[in-house]
């Protein structure tokens, strides 16, 4: 007891020294501990974040892409409905010119009025 | 008498001459919007063009159906307008709920982040925790022994 006594009554001041700075340690290592799980915390929530945008910009492309796809679709569409519209009309107008010819090809006269009728010319003998 | 005849020999004169000015249109206008019609063989009464009945008749058929071409070609640009039009309307729909997503990514992550920070400014700020006060009481219990031991031996001394 009286060694252990001498050797604090010696080396007090060491001992006071060490137990200051092993307490300071402690309380540094602490402090970075909860910094530390402070800014992965951080990371965590920004990293969800950049995922989360990532993922959106991903699905607006993917989109985007699918609309352009629908706007072709669509103009296509049009363009066969108007094509064949076209042939259609084409058709009815070579069937209507038949008609007049197969109904009036001997008959100037009334090819005559006829054409007068539809631009307003004046029939003349 | 003789004032008469001569007379009447003016008139008839005049009378001539009015039929045979007035009787020229009867030859058909050629400066007119006219049509003739004419057979085979027949001389044509003014220079012009003759057109077949299967031209005649192609003519007629393409009055009669330019309005449904306008039609038709008014109502193709109409529906490819509407189509250009409904894929901007979508894709600026798209956009903007990406847009809205995102923001609203942003706004989560904010809180989260205040959370976190307000969460360690407490920490920081809300006074010693256990393990500060174990570190103390560790400190002051050695100390203390330390004091005791001291005085002792300066009053046994």
């Amino acid at each position: 007891m009286s060694v252990v006594w001498k050797f604090l009554k010696a080396h007090w001041h060491a001992i006071t020294v060490v137990i200051v700075i092993a307490f300071s340690v402690f309380w540094f290592h602490h402090q970075q501990t909860g910094f530390a799980a402070t800014l992965s915390q951080l990371n965590v929530s920004h990293q969800a974040e950049i995922d989360k945008i990532n993922s959106d910009k991903l699905l607006e492309e993917q989109q985007h892409a699918a609309e352009q796809k629908q706007l072709q679709d669509s103009l296509n569409e049009i363009q066969a409905n108007y094509v064949a519209a076209q042939a259609q009309l084409q058709q009815r107008q070579s069937a209507e010119a038949s008609q007049i010819v197969s109904k009036y090809s001997t008959d100037p006269n009334s090819l005559a009025n006829l054409l007068a009728s539809k631009f307003g010319f004046v029939v003349t003998n | 008498m003789w004032y008469d005849i001569e007379m009447k020999r003016v008139l008839s004169s005049l009378l001539v001459t009015t039929m045979l000015v007035s009787s020229m249109p009867a030859w058909a206008d050629a400066t007119a919007a006219a049509v003739s019609p004419i057979s085979k063989g027949q001389t044509a009464p003014y220079t012009g063009v003759l057109l077949s009945p299967q031209a005649l008749a192609q003519i007629v058929a393409q009055q009669d159906t330019v309005a449904a071409a306008m039609q038709l070609a008014v109502q193709h640009q109409s529906n490819i307008d509407a189509a250009q039009s409904q894929f901007q309307i979508a894709q600026q729909a798209t956009t903007c709920t990406a847009d809205k997503s995102d923001l609203q990514a942003q706004v989560d992550d904010d809180k989260k982040q205040i959370n976190t920070l307000t969460v360690q400014l407490k920490h920081n700020t809300g006074g010693l925790g256990a393990p500060t006060w174990i570190g103390v009481g560790v400190v002051g219990g050695v100390a203390l022994s330390v004091l005791t031991a001291f005085a002792i031996s300066k009053v046994t001394k």
